[in-house]
Order: structure tokens, then sequence, then C-alpha cells
């Protein structure tokens, strides 16, 4: 970051398959900007630097008022996903060359006999195989073959390779081999990337750590010249604004972070929603409650309680089947844990065997489109269903710059669905928007069911484009009370950019009994996780007085169980680990277990899996990027009403039409009632109370 | 009443409705699964999945069923709700009540299965069941012996029972089975935390009749069943008629000294199937026999993989299926025979049937598979302070070849379950892996080639914390230590399983028990699976990435697809 805490301007891009987005928070005078360009998807970075030139055109103070570019980008997760990457070579502990391709043993689903693994990213012939050998506990069982390892790079060098993964038998705890191996590629190989497994991802399991690692090497050349290329190009920006990266755990780090690890930021682009959404459930105060996206292909759902961002391990890219967790590669960073279906706005409808509505898998996408486009698109899609059911106002799409046919649309439900089931197209309409409500709801069940939580406990933040025409549905499928839409919930999540704050999180395997481990041993860990997390966090900061927030924490489990529990790590005020913490922990998680799971023993050893550190840098520029509240347009709220299915039953009723920003602060409206905004509509059932929050977003009460 | 003519009309039930509620119906079943895997303790629930969840109307028939299960239960589930009907109508139940058993003539084959069942009540009258079962981690008895005869040594035994009674437990029940099994705290734990599953579906059919104002499951139950059924016929009579044989020889030996033999003759007809096992072998004094549910259940998912694998399961999807195995035999064992390895059988149950069909459906089958069954193994002993240790794990085989790609190598199959990291073995027993990696030549040549199966190596080192005095006791149900995994229209046979102590071969075939001495190296070479076509057929391409590769050695591949050394080179490469 600038050493100038006054800049004006931040910037947050994200880059979408059809649009690249900006937001822009002016600081001195609270406005928000935002902009759009076409992406450039052969160089992603074109468009990207044509949209900040095209804003430094549009505002006043450009030069020497830019702090900062928040960048999100997929361009790592594609180059796997459309294997682009670098000519990767893996080397590894001899006898364990194949773990790539022996995984874990799964198939990712156990009726499907016809599929195959998703291909590794190294061919078996790239990956070879060194003489060294160190045990569990950090024997050398056998010294590097230093002279054997030079000849094989003098291979590799043949083979035109670009990047060089290392990954050797416990080299998470112990990465001497490693360390020496890098030296002698880095010599032997000069130019070429390099990623050892100790660096990328220092936990224990040799296929997570290795897939990790050649995810790694294989994005990272492209990244390196994808994050050079962009801050060139935003250098001669007057005051040298710094070109900072969203990672998949929600915060940002500096591109020299993204270039050394760049598996950090594959899962960026859907973090920002929900930080958005973070950030409105807590000035709505919801405890708990579930970020739900609806967008044109698919819908997510994200569980968030506490103000905290949940963060999982087990992220995937490239799943062979879509959506099916183990078909894809692990890529074992931490990742914020969503949940995603293949279900949104262009999903098509269509009926099985004459007797079956189904929605989806099949997606019209933004091309053909659905029906009611009228760009080519025949199949009826939800977002037909949605016209055609009276939710949508076929005038007001997009802020009212796209106008959607009716006709087409109720044409394409009566042929494709309505006909084929014998019934009529208003009722077809209706099963159509029901039964992807259903669709998203089970998908939402499994993920609260993962989590042990109902419905009835917490509320639904809806945002996406089609995110609040179907949240009130879906609320009322899983019991769900209380759902707020906030303010803008069309709009993309470059938004959710501008509120993340640096940050930083290290975990490091420990698989040891609790009570077995001295103290010194906790503390020896973290106070080297520690130096690496504020490392990254020391090149992001705005001066030397920023504090740093830090947490300790540590997955506990049964001994022998795979799966822990997340605890607080009990430390005294320096952040150091207590004596006597190994009983304090042992409580803990017993309490958490019991607290989780309704019982606990205490006559099972309790295991260490893994530590957590992470650290955020409390920020001195004001994060919150709240938009100014806009004085309500004055003028008649409710401007009409149509007859539409209630969500809940299925029975027309009047609904009032009520149009946003014409909606003032504690104003109260009783369901049903369609509130239509710039990029959404929010549908509110019968026995519902919409209030309006202080900033602007919508609080939806249900009454049962 | 418990069974719907399959061709009735459901024109009585909305479309709509029908299909947010089925949707819903298999959502809830998934849910209580989670459920269970959540907040079980033991690894078999958590990490396997070995449970499963069905949802049945008030007549007991099932409308779905978690599609996690465990493949062991999708034949036998839908059973569960009658025979617990038989033993207590409707008139016996009362809310809250909760059923139990894990007699394996009424589950799926051995007693570590616990089914649990609690009625659905609207109105004061059942309107439906929920049933959930779970693996526990010990049920009493021997573990998991590969020496029993009789299923009295493979644990206690619960008849259907009152396990709860309006929603209180049964005391005596618990106590029962406290003072029978070994880490009574975590065994009770789970099937508590089985009961709360089983307690949520109800609650949560419940929520859906409420909120479709629906009196009865009944009529959605009959159309689920009725669609499925149909959906099924249709796929049976895409393909041909006829009557298909087929002989599979398994590793063991029966009494007369001959290899134990799955005989199946399939009949297509129609819009139904009949798989009939005359002929196959009796039951044997090994724990290996199969009751018919699990003999049920490999064959239905034998079917399904081929004709219909995204079919949900339900009452209706295996009507058009008629399964007739001699009682007595392996696949219909009677009481008393122990069944505790009952997969050592029952899995290869669905290569007999591909290998039968294989006429009917070329462009649907597998080749036989090296990955089933799977080699499960233990390895336990004593650290060098006398601290037990035990090591459950598996190694797996290759899959079949498949009509237009490769067989996947060393994977699960039939069943679901994951690999131990040799860094966890390491770092939770004294043991040390030498090496893990794919078995070169394993799969059967073939226009497509077996997967390949895997060569796993773990010592008992010296330099580690071993006891002495006290050999690592090791023991294993392989498979194809004999019998190879067979390839299908000229396509080659996989190569055969091996075990060694120290490089000399062991003679493993009816289940592998010794010991491993300080110092000695243990290995397991899984069978890779059956090729796929004439290796004749095979593209050059894909020869010359598989020398490439390693996956086939030179010589192989000069023997079995002519393959010359220089041909990628020289670009003289011919079929």
């Amino acid at each position: 970051m600038t050493s100038d805490g006054a800049g004006r301007y931040r910037i947050g891009c994200d880059v979408g398959g059809t649009f690249t987005d900006f937001i822009v928070q002016d600081n001195q005078t609270g406005a928000i900007h935002h902009h759009k360009v076409l992406t450039t998807p052969n160089d992603p970075s074109e468009a990207v630097l044509t949209g900040i030139r095209e804003l430094g055109e549009r505002l006043d103070g450009w030069d020497g008022g830019v702090a900062h570019v928040v960048h999100g980008t997929t361009l790592a997760v594609n180059a796997v996903i459309e294997r682009k990457g670098a000519n990767t070579a893996l080397l590894t502990t001899t006898g364990f060359r194949d773990i790539l391709e022996l995984r874990r043993h799964l198939r990712s689903d156990v009726y499907d006999i016809r599929g195959s693994h998703v291909a590794p990213l190294v061919p078996r012939h790239l990956r070879l195989e060194v003489t060294e050998r160190i045990y569990t506990d950090g024997r050398v069982l056998q010294p590097l073959d230093e002279d054997a390892l030079r000849s094989l790079c003098r291979r590799l060098a043949d083979e035109g390779v670009t990047s060089v993964a290392v990954s050797f038998l416990h080299a998470y705890a112990h990465p001497q081999h490693e360390r020496l191996a890098g030296t002698i590629v880095r010599d032997e190989l000069p130019g070429v990337s390099l990623s050892l497994s100790h660096e990328v991802h220092p936990e224990v399991k040799e296929f997570e750590r290795t897939s990790t690692t050649v995810a790694n090497a294989y994005v990272k050349p492209i990244i390196e010249g994808y994050v050079d290329r962009l801050a060139e190009g935003i250098a001669p920006i007057e005051g040298g604004p710094a070109l900072v990266m969203m990672h998949s755990g929600g915060g940002l780090i500096d591109r020299g972070m993204a270039r050394e690890l760049p598996v950090r930021v594959m899962e960026s682009g859907p973090v920002g929603g929900v930080l958005q959404s973070q950030h409105v459930g807590a000035r709505t105060a919801l405890e708990a409650f579930v970020a739900f996206d609806m967008g044109g292909t698919t819908a997510k759902g994200c569980y968030l309680a506490d103000d905290e961002l949940p963060i999982t391990m087990e992220f995937e890219v490239d799943r062979a089947l879509r959506f099916r967790a183990g078909s894809g590669l692990p890529v074992a960073v931490p990742t914020v844990d969503l949940v995603e279906v293949g279900a949104g706005g262009g999903s098509i409808a269509s009926v099985l065997d004459g007797e079956l509505l189904q929605v989806g898998p099949e997606s019209a996408g933004a091309s053909p489109g659905p029906a009611c486009y009228r760009q080519g698109g025949e199949q009826p899609t939800v977002t037909d269903a949605d016209l055609v059911t009276g939710y949508l106002n076929p005038g007001n799409f997009l802020g009212g710059r796209m106008q959607l046919d009716v006709e087409a649309a109720e044409a394409a439900i009566a042929r494709h669905v309505a006909e084929p089931l014998g019934i009529s197209t208003d009722r077809a309409a209706w099963g159509v928007h029901e039964l992807v409500n259903e669709e998203m709801a089970a998908a939402l069940r499994g993920h609260l069911a993962e989590h042990g939580v109902e419905g009835h406990d917490i509320a639904l933040v809806a945002y996406g484009g089609a995110g609040p025409v179907h949240a009130f549905g879906v609320a009322r499928k899983l019991g769900i009370k209380r759902m707020v839409v906030p303010r803008n919930a069309g709009v993309g999540s470059a938004r959710g950019f501008l509120l993340a704050p640096p940050s930083y999180q290290v975990v490091r395997s420990l698989r040891r009994r609790v009570d077995d481990v001295e103290t010194a041993v906790f503390a020896d860990g973290f106070d080297a996780m520690r130096v690496e997390a504020r490392a990254v966090l020391d090149r992001m900061r705005d001066g030397d007085d920023q504090p740093v927030d830090e947490r300790l924490t540590i997955d506990l489990s049964y001994w022998g169980q795979d799966s822990g529990i997340e605890v607080d790590f009990p430390v005294d005020d320096d952040g150091n680990p207590v004596d006597g913490c190994q009983k304090i922990l042992h409580d803990r998680f017993l309490e958490a277990y019991r607290e989780r799971l309704g019982q606990a023993y205490d006559d099972v050893p309790v295991g260490v899996l893994r530590l957590r550190y992470r650290a955020e840098l409390a920020d001195s520029t004001d994060r919150s990027s709240d938009e100014q509240v806009v004085a309500p347009v004055d003028a008649e709220v409710v401007v009409g009403n149509r007859r539409c299915p209630d969500p809940t039953s299925g029975d027309h009723v009047d609904f009032a039409v009520l149009v946003r920003d014409r909606l003032a602060p504690g104003e109260r409206h009783e369901g049903p009632l369609i509130v239509e905004d710039d990029d959404t509509t929010v549908v509110v059932g019968t026995d519902a109370v919409l209030s309006v929050a202080d900033e602007g977003d919508l609080i939806i009460d249900m009454a049962t | 009443m418990a069974t719907t003519n399959g061709s009735s009309s459901h024109s009585d039930i909305d479309p709509i409705v029908l299909t947010s509620v089925w949707t819903r119906v298999q959502a809830i079943a998934d849910e209580v699964g989670t459920s269970i895997a959540r907040a079980g303790f033991s690894t078999v629930l958590r990490e396997n999945h070995d449970f499963s969840c069905g949802l049945f109307d008030e007549n007991g028939t099932m409308l779905a069923q978690s599609s996690q299960s465990a493949t062991g239960h999708i034949g036998a589930m839908p059973y569960l709700a009658r025979t617990m009907l038989e033993h207590f109508p409707h008139e016996d139940w009362e809310e809250g009540d909760v059923f139990i058993t894990n007699d394996p003539w009424i589950g799926c084959g051995h007693s570590n299965d616990l089914y649990l069942g609690t009625p659905v009540y609207r109105d004061g009258s059942i309107v439906g069941f929920v049933i959930t079962s779970a693996h526990q981690m010990d049920i009493g008895g021997r573990i998991a012996s590969t020496e029993a005869r009789e299923v009295y040594e493979e644990g206690i035994l619960f008849p259907p029972l009152k396990f709860y009674r309006r929603g209180e437990p049964n005391h005596d029940l618990h106590e029962m089975l406290r003072s029978n099994v070994r880490f009574a705290d975590q065994v009770l734990g789970d099937m508590r935390a089985q009961v709360g599953a089983t307690f949520l579906g109800a609650q949560r059919l419940g929520e859906v009749l409420d909120q479709y104002r629906l009196a009865s499951l009944a009529p959605v139950a009959e159309a689920i069943t009725a669609t499925s059924e149909r959906r099924m016929r249709e796929e049976i009579a895409r393909i041909p008629d006829g009557e298909f044989e087929n002989v599979v020889r398994i590793d063991v030996n029966d009494a007369k000294g001959e290899p134990l033999e799955i005989r199946v003759r399939v009949v297509i007809d129609g819009d139904r199937i009949i798989c009939d096992f005359e002929g196959t072998s009796d039951e044997v004094d090994k724990p290996i026999n199969c009751v018919l549910n699990y003999t049920r259940s490999y064959t239905v998912l034998g079917i399904k993989l081929i004709l219909a694998p995204f079919l949900p399961n339900n009452d209706g999807s295996y009507r058009p299926i008629e399964i007739r195995a001699p009682e007595g035999s392996i696949l219909n064992t009677r009481f008393p025979a122990a069944c505790h390895w009952r997969h050592f059988v029952g899995l290869r149950v669905p290569d007999a049937i591909f290998g039968a069909i294989k006429d009917a459906v070329p462009d649907r089958i597998l080749a036989g598979s090296g990955a089933s069954p799977v080699w499960l193994f233990t390895m336990s002993g004593r650290r060098g302070d006398g601290a037990p240790f035990l090591l459950n794990a598996h190694v797996m085989g290759g899959l079949g070849a498949r009509p237009d790609v490769d067989g996947v190598s060393a994977v699960t199959y039939p069943p679901n379950v994951r690999d131990i990291p040799a860094e966890i073995i390491e770092t939770e027993t004294p043991l040390l892996v030498r090496h893990r990696q794919l078995r070169q030549d394993s799969g059967g040549a073939g226009r497509f080639r077996g997967g390949l199966g895997e060569e796993f190596s773990i010592s008992a080192w010296e330099d580690g914390d071993l006891d002495p005095s006290w050999p690592v006791a090791i023991s294993v149900f392989p498979g194809h230590l004999r019998e190879p995994a067979t390839g299908v229209f000229g396509g080659a046979d996989s190569t055969l399983g091996e075990i060694t102590i120290d490089d000399v071969p062991e003679d493993g075939a009816a289940g592998h028990e010794g010991r491993l001495s300080l110092g000695q190296t243990l290995t397991y070479r899984t069978p890779g699976g059956g090729g796929y076509g004439s290796p004749a057929e095979r593209d050059p391409q894909l020869v010359e990435a598989d020398v490439r590769n390693g996956y086939v050695s030179v010589a192989a591949a000069k023997e079995s697809y002519g393959y010359k050394a220089d041909s990628a080179t020289d670009g003289a490469a011919d079929g």
C-alpha cells in the first residue's frame, strides 16, 4: 500500500466471464462509482487496464489519488480447467511418484463406472523420483542424492519444463531435503519456476499436499506474468498505487505473495459477495445466517455465524462432475466454505418422459439466454418462469436496460412444460419457480446439515440478480424466519473486495495426542507461523503503528478421527501459549464437541490435527464502503399491484408493487409484495412483514 | 397392500407437487445421512459413509434413500419397513418409538449394521417411517474374525425390538448392549446420534406433509415408485431379449477342494430381468456367506450401474428385477452361517452379471475388475513400550476397461472407501511404508486396457518403535490370487494379485493371515482390470503413451500390441 494514507480512491476490480466490473470508492465524498468493460479473455489484464484508464478520465483527482487496486481473478483457476498452464514436472520421494494418480482411492460418484479421474496436471513421465527419505520423526533414512538430482534436472531441461514442483514425504515437518532440492533445481535450471510443498501447503497427507503444490507450479509462470503486466500498467498513475490481490480466504495479499503462491488466489471470485453479506449481516445484527447468491448459471450458499468467515481447506478445482466433491484436483489452501449448485436464472426447464418436470442441469447462460431475451433462446428458463408468474416486470429488467418479451416466455413454457404435463401455462411457470427453489433449498439444507444448523435458527441474506426473486420461497422451505435484502443486492462482487482487510492465514500439521505435546512445541510452532504471516502483512502496511489482530487456533479431534473441531488456543497477553494449555485444550474440545454433537467422551484421548495462525491488519482506512444513504425519491412507493402465485402455497394472490428507491428507513409494509430494484426484484409472500432499515436494507420477517 | 401395481395411474397427484416433494424427500434422506456421518464417532461413519437412510410411506413403500448410502444397503433397505411392520403392525406403535435390529437376515448381511426406525405421525395416525442403518464400530464377539463359522461368534444379535418407547430409551436394552461391546460409550454415542438423525427425518417428513397439505405420503410414494419403475422398465426394454449365463470363480475352495463359484443366468424378457443364481456353490464354514438381502443389493447395483446409474433408489426402481438364489448357497445363506466378510463373495456379483450380459449390452459393461473385491487388511502389534497399535486399511486393484476408455487404476469399486496416506500410517503406527505405486503391466491388454493395480510395501523395520518380541500380526482378504479379472471381447485377463514377505510369495487366496518379524517387509500387489476388445485394435498413440509413461513395459507392449520401440520417432506405427 502507499505510505500516503490520504489516498482518495480505492478501486475494486473483478474479472467475470462477460464483464470486468469496477467499483470505485471515493473516500473524500463517500460516493461509489460503478464501471464495466468487456472482459478480454486472451489477456484479462487488458480489460482491467482499459477500465482503470477510463475511470481516470471520468473522475477528478485521479493522479495521486488512487491508493490501491484490489483485484480478484479467475485466471489461475481457468488455466487449470483449460489445461493451459506451464509444462510442469514433479519431483517426489522414491516410490511415491504415483500419488497424483492414486489419489485417495475414491471414485467421486459411487454409481458412475464410466467416469475417470480428472487428469493429473503432470503426466507420469514428468514425475521423477529422487533418492531421499525422511521419516515422520525427522530421521534421515536416506540422504538426498545430489548428483542424481542434478542429472534429473538436465533431463527436465531437455523436456522443456518451465515449472518444477517438489513434494517429498514428511516435508511438511522436515523440509531440509526439499530446501536442498530447491537450491539444486534453481542452480541447474535458472529461470524455471519452483514450488516446494512445505512452502505451499505444509500439512500431512501426501496426496493433498502434492496436488496443491503441483497446482501452484502449474499456474505460477502465468500469474507471475499477469500481475507483472498489471503492476506495470498502473505504475504510470501518479503516486504509484499498489496492486493488491483478493485471496480465497477473504483477505488481501500483496502481489509478490500472489506471484509466489498463486493457489492462494484461485477462488477469490465468490468471496466478494460473501464479504458484502458479512458486512450486511453485521449492520443488521444477524448472529447466524446463510448468504444466498443466485445469478445466471449457479446459486451459492455460505453459512456465516458470529461474524466469522467459514474457512475450509478442502477446496478443489476442475471437478469432473462440476459440483461433486471429490471429483477435482485438491487445492488445500484456506478458502471460504461455499456450496454451489447449477441453478440460476438461465437454467432450462424440461419435462422428462412426459411426466417429470426438471430444471437444469443445462443452462441457456447469457447466450442464447432465456426465451424472453429474444436472443435466440427457445428453451424455457427460470427467468422465463419468473416473468410469466408475474414476479418480474418486463420493463424493469436490468434497471429497464433490457425489455423482456412475456409472450416469448409464455410460448416457451407452454410448449416445453405446460403441454407435456397437461397443465396450464401459469401453473407450469409456478412449477418451475417452485422446483428450482426446492433444489436450491436441498443444496442449502446439505450445507447447513454439515454445520449442524437448522433453518429456523438462522436468517438469510439474499443477493445476485435472481437471489431476491427466489429467496422467500427458499427461506420458507428451510424454516428460515428472517431474510435481508441489502441495497444493490443485484450488483457484482467487486464491491465486497473493498471490504476485505489485509490478512493471512498459515496452517501447519501437528499430529500428536494433545497431552504429549510440550507447551514449548506449541510455542515454537506458532512463532514460526507468526513470522511467516507477519512478513506477508508487513508488505501491506500503511504505517508502522498499524496494529495486527491475530488469532491462534487449533484443530482437535478424538485420536484417530480425521476431521476436527477448531478451538481457540489459550494464550497470554503476548500471544504465547500458556502453561497447562493441554488441559485447557482438552476441556475446550470436549465442550465444543458436546455443543455441536450433543455428547462427548472423556475416556478417549484427544489428538491435535493442525495449528492455525491468522493475522489481520487493523486498518486505518475506512473499509466500511457503505454508500451514503440516499434520500428516498419523493414519490408514491406503491405503484400498482400484480396477481402472482404466493411463493409458499402457489395460490394466486394480489401483490402490491413497490419501488425500492422510494422506500424510506422505518417504513413497514405487509406481504404479499414485489419490490422492484434496479438490478433485481424482491418477492415477499403472504404472512410476512417488510421493514426498511436505516442503511436501506430490506428486512423481511415471516410470521410462521 | 405393501405392493402397488406398477402400471397404475397417479394422475391424482399434481405434477408440480410430485416433483417438488420428490426433490424434498431426497434432500431429507441426504440430510439424515449427513447428520449420522457428522455426529458419528467412528471413522467408518465419518469417513467411509457406511450408513443409509430410507424414507417410507405408512405401508412400508420406500420413497427415497440417501444418495451417499453404502452400496450394500441399496437392495436391502426397501425391504426393511415391511419386515418391521410384520413385527410391529400400526397398532403396536406409539409416537417416539424406535425399532432396533441388526439381524443379518433382516438387514444386509452382517451384525455390525444396525437398523433403527421410527414412525411419523399426523393427527394420531402413522403417515410414514424413517429407517436408518449405520455400521457400528463394535458389536461384540470376535472382531471381524476370518475364522468364524457361526454368526454367534460375530457379536450380539438384536431381533426386532423397541430401543426407545415414546421417546424414552429402553434402559434394559441399553445396559445389555453396554456389557457386550468394547468402547461402549462410543458405540452407544453413535447409536444415540443415529436415533437423533432418525427423529430428524421424522420431523422433516412431517414438515413436507404440512407444507404441501398432504394427508398421507402413500399417493406420493405410489407416483414416485410407479415413475421409477416405468423408467427402469423402459431401460430394460431397450436392450435385446435373451438368456445369458456366466460363471465367476472365487479364490476360496469349497469342502471338496473346488473353487467357489457364482453361477448366474440372466433372462432379459421385455421390460423385466430375472437373475437366477441356481448352481452357485453351497454356503461354507467361513465368514464369507451372503444373506439374500446382500445378494439383492449387489444384483440391483450391477444392473443399475449399466442401465440406469442415476435413477433414484426407491421401491419402484428394482421391481422389474427378479432375483432367485438357492437357499443354502453362498448367495442365500441360512442362519446361523457366519457372514461378516460377505463382501468377499457379494462384491463379485456385478462382475458375474456383466460377464453374462456382455453381448446384449456391449457398450455399457465393464470388463472384469481387479478392484473387486477390495483388499481390506489389518496390521497390529506392540510398540517398544508395549502399547498396542492397529492399522485398518485397503489396497485396491484396477477397474475393468470400458467400451470407450481404459479402466481406472487402483480405485475403490463397487463400494467407496478412502485410503490411509503413507504419512498418516507412519505417524500413527511404528511401521514404515517402503513404496506405494502403480503396478506396471497389471492391467489386461485390449483395445482399452484394464486399470492398473498397485504395489504397496510396508515394513516392520528394525529402527522403528516396535516390540522385538512381538511380531506384527497381518491379515487380509485379497482377491484374484488364483483367478484373474477377466477381459472381454478379446481383451486380455489381468495379472494375478500377489502377496510376498521379503519377496517370497505367500499363499493367501482363502484369506491370508500371518506374522511379520522385525525387519521383514510385506508387499501387496493387487490385480489390474481386464481388457476390453482386441489389443490389435488399440490406438497406437495410446500404446505409445502407455510406454512413455511406464504403465506398460516395452516388453509387454511388444508382446501384446506388436509395439516397435522406435515406432514413435519414425512415424511408422501401425495398428
